[in-house]
């Protein structure tokens, strides 16, 4: 490993502070959906009425939009290597790459939510589109965030000396784009396919 | 790692995708189907947080800790599919108790005396505007009844929290609701004559909340009270063995 990649300062955790910090700010998050799920799940138990797979959701649509995010969680591990190879050129790249996906992930959502409001189908209508709206909503919301926060990376990176001075922000921005993917990871079977 | 470790993680993670979307289409059990693909699902967690996020090479969080993943899913799997046993309620206190007559006030503002429902069989449940609690599965569940009812059954939601339910607001909750005007009827009225039908004519639990923001508690359950007032049975309105055995009793009554 390189010295630019972890910033190389010593902390008594023996992990970098910022790398520990986004951790623990991940486990707050880990809470969060776990509350929002758990909830959803305890409706749906309580209920008669459940869409089967397929019925009111479109299983393509979600199966492509999950394959994007999957694929950009690869881009965005290519590109904290490219920051160990040292190599500024293709960390672009690959940070461009999961940018352009977690947008295309966006779009794709919107092009579902437009579909759901045309059937009349609104938070509010019915307890499973209120689970529906809420969980993709806030998803929605942080896969928004990760796209926000690498288009700062990828700024940064015009800086001279940036993979020396500032290279573990990618990893510290990776950790939270992973995160995301993670959360859909479980969404997608949750309110598609079972 | 290299780019192509990377790769080769995401051809996994792909696969996994594709085989859990194929099994969803499957004709097989849907607890076999849940659990299936919650342990795929499991499974691409975990390659995402060992490879991607580099789990697998910090030394400093245990490993097992990305195991407890798997097992969190399968208890809300387990909860799913039992759900039954962990809704369950005791069986109701039985007898051929009669609806006593009441003076209430529906959502339009008018009147609505007992008299109103005599020689129709119709369905009561227990609510209140403002519960954030069991309220909306029950009246999601009345939804569904009022669908799947014969069109000569009446349903009737008594608000438990006659203060701060108005004609108005049950009026709006209704809309929500997607009642039918003139066949649910939402009914308010004093909070004497709401305990008294609760308690002695339904003989459910009802009790208020000790202060201000404390829940009110009352009973999940829908009754069915036939032509002459008689109250036939009462269902556990989160339990779907119980509502479908409520389709069957209602049916049989109209008929």
């Amino acid at each position: 490993m390189s010295a630019g990649a972890d910033n190389g300062q010593a902390t008594s955790t023996g992990i970098p502070s910022a790398k520990l910090g986004m951790w623990l700010f991940l486990a707050s998050e880990v809470m969060f959906f776990a509350g929002l799920i758990g909830a959803t799940i305890v409706l749906r138990a309580g209920l008669t009425h459940w869409p089967h797979p397929g019925e009111e959701l479109s299983i393509p649509i979600a199966a492509l939009n999950t394959f994007i995010l999957l694929s950009s969680s690869m881009t965005m591990a290519m590109g904290v290597a490219a920051v160990h190879h040292q190599d500024v050129k293709r960390l672009r790249l690959f940070l461009t790459l999961t940018i352009l996906l977690g947008s295309a992930f966006l779009g794709v959502k919107g092009y579902e939510y437009s579909l759901k409001f045309a059937h009349g189908h609104f938070p509010g209508t019915a307890l499973f589109w209120d689970c529906y709206f809420t969980l993709t909503g806030f998803h929605g919301i942080h896969v928004l965030a990760g796209v926000i926060a690498n288009l700062w990376v990828l700024s940064l990176t015009f800086r001279p000396d940036f993979l020396r001075a500032k290279g573990h922000i990618v990893e510290i921005s990776g950790l939270y784009w992973h995160f995301v993917d993670l959360v859909w990871i479980f969404l997608f079977p949750l309110l598609y396919l079972i | 790692m290299s780019y192509g470790k990377y790769l080769l993680i995401w051809v996994w993670l792909i696969a996994l995708l594709a085989a859990g979307t194929f099994i969803s289409i499957l004709p097989i059990s849907k607890t076999h189907a849940v659990l299936l693909i919650l342990f795929i699902s499991s499974i691409k967690a975990a390659l995402v947080i060992l490879f991607y996020m580099h789990m697998k090479f910090e030394r400093l969080i245990p490993l097992w800790a990305v195991a407890i993943f798997p097992f969190f899913l399968l208890g809300l799997a387990s909860l799913l599919i039992f759900s039954g046993i962990v809704f369950g309620e005791p069986p109701p206190a039985s007898g051929d108790a009669s609806v006593p007559a009441f003076h209430l006030t529906d959502e339009t503002g008018r009147p609505f005396e007992s008299g109103r429902l005599k020689g129709k069989v119709w369905v009561a449940d227990f609510i209140f505007t403002s519960c954030a609690g069991s309220c909306p599965q029950i009246t999601e569940r009345m939804r569904s009844l009022q669908g799947r009812l014969p069109a000569a059954v009446q349903l009737v939601s008594i608000s438990v929290d006659p203060a701060r339910d108005t004609p108005t607001a049950l009026a709006g909750y209704a809309k929500r609701a997607g009642a039918e005007p003139g066949r649910w009827h939402f009914l308010t009225g004093s909070a004497a004559a709401i305990e008294s039908l609760v308690r002695g004519g339904f003989r459910l639990s009802y009790a208020e909340g000790e202060g201000p923001g404390e829940p009110i508690t009352h009973s999940v359950r829908f009754a069915l009270v036939d032509q002459q007032g008689r109250i036939r049975g009462s269902y556990d309105s989160t339990d779907q063995k119980a509502v479908d055995h409520l389709l069957k009793d209602a049916g049989q009554l109209v008929h």
